[in-house]
């Protein structure tokens, strides 16, 4: 006998973990009762996964390959023998010296 | 030479981070070969980890220039502590928490009250339900869809960034790390010193926040 959810809130409220598919089997199902009879929740649903979506589509960092390559020549100073990358064997053959407190000029 | 370690152990056979696709060998094992002096296994380790690292840096602090010295320390420093690491945690856990530290106390350093935030929180905008647990606004508009067309304009960038601009410092965090970054629960967890439950709570009171941001946005 599954538990129903009659209250949007407590269906908005259980729909990270809902998603993430860490709820229970139980919840899952009284959660997918409510969404199969309720539009309001159906459109939370999307918008909410939506929000995730526009966010990483939008806002995903990318190491700038100035870091990189600043960080490679820092610890190739720091750490003797470090290379870069064993099948390379290259940092980033960049003029500047590694300077321990390399402050590169970023806006 | 490396041994090809095939064994996915019993371990942490629950969080067991994913085969590399850099061809080098696993973590565990480059681990102990720099644990024994192999600053080229060290390498490997830096390689692979340091995307991930610059986005926790990046996103703890905010800066750029902040982020960049945090990588700095944070190999360095791992590379000094590597005979203490013992595998029973995994090395990217590890080093995540290294580079928190780094980005904490520098946040420490700078600024920052830190009861602010949970007072912040309260203020968080979330979907208004009426006395009997009702959506009190029916969210009838889908934008959903329409967000398609509008799909990475300008305007809705600079919208989403100023979003997320005003979420409390922790909130924000977890959002960008989970949601944007890919971290796992546990990870951010251990990075920011919170349980997997407060993890998950801001979690979803930051994209409900911006949700309803976004639905402004969108007209809805
Ligand atoms: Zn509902």
């Amino acid at each position: 006998m599954v538990e129903l959810i009659e209250q949007c809130s407590e269906c908005v409220s259980l729909l990270g973990d809902y998603l993430e598919g860490s709820l229970s089997r139980e919840r899952t199902t009284a959660l997918e009762t409510h969404l199969s009879r309720c539009m309001p929740c159906i459109t939370f649903v999307r918008t909410y996964k939506k929000t995730t979506v526009l966010a990483r589509e939008t806002l995903a960092a990318q190491m700038p390959r100035e870091l990189v390559t600043s960080l490679q020549q820092f610890l190739k100073g720091a750490i003797p023998g470090f290379t870069c990358d064993s099948k390379k064997g290259d940092c980033g053959s960049s003029a500047q010296q590694p300077d321990s407190s390399s402050d590169t000029k970023k806006s | 030479m490396y041994a090809p370690t095939n064994q996915t152990g019993p371990q942490s056979a629950a969080t067991e981070p994913p085969a590399p696709t850099d061809g080098h060998p696993p973590d565990a094992a480059l681990v102990l070969l720099a644990q024994k002096g192999d600053s080229q296994a060290f390498a490997i380790l830096v390689a692979r980890h340091q995307r991930q690292l610059y986005r926790l840096a990046l996103r703890m602090t905010g800066s750029e220039a902040d982020a960049q010295e945090i990588l700095q320390e944070s190999f360095l420093n791992a590379w000094q502590k590597l005979p203490l690491f013992r595998g029973d945690a995994q090395f990217s856990s590890w080093l995540y928490r290294i580079a928190a530290n780094g980005a904490l106390m520098r946040l420490r350093r700078k600024r920052r009250a830190p009861d602010a935030v949970s007072e912040q929180a309260e203020e968080l905008a979330g979907p208004k339900f009426t006395a009997d647990g009702q959506h009190e606004e029916p969210p009838h508009s889908d934008w959903s869809q329409r967000a398609d067309e509008k799909l990475l304009s300008q305007e809705l960038g600079e919208h989403i960034n100023a979003a997320v601009r005003t979420l409390p410092d922790d909130y924000r965090t977890v959002f960008l790390l989970k949601d944007v970054d890919g971290l796992s629960n546990e990870d951010i967890a251990d990075a920011l010193e919170l349980t997997v439950p407060a993890v998950k709570s801001r979690l979803h009171r930051a994209r409900l926040a911006l949700r309803e941001q976004l639905g402004d946005f969108f007209g809805g």
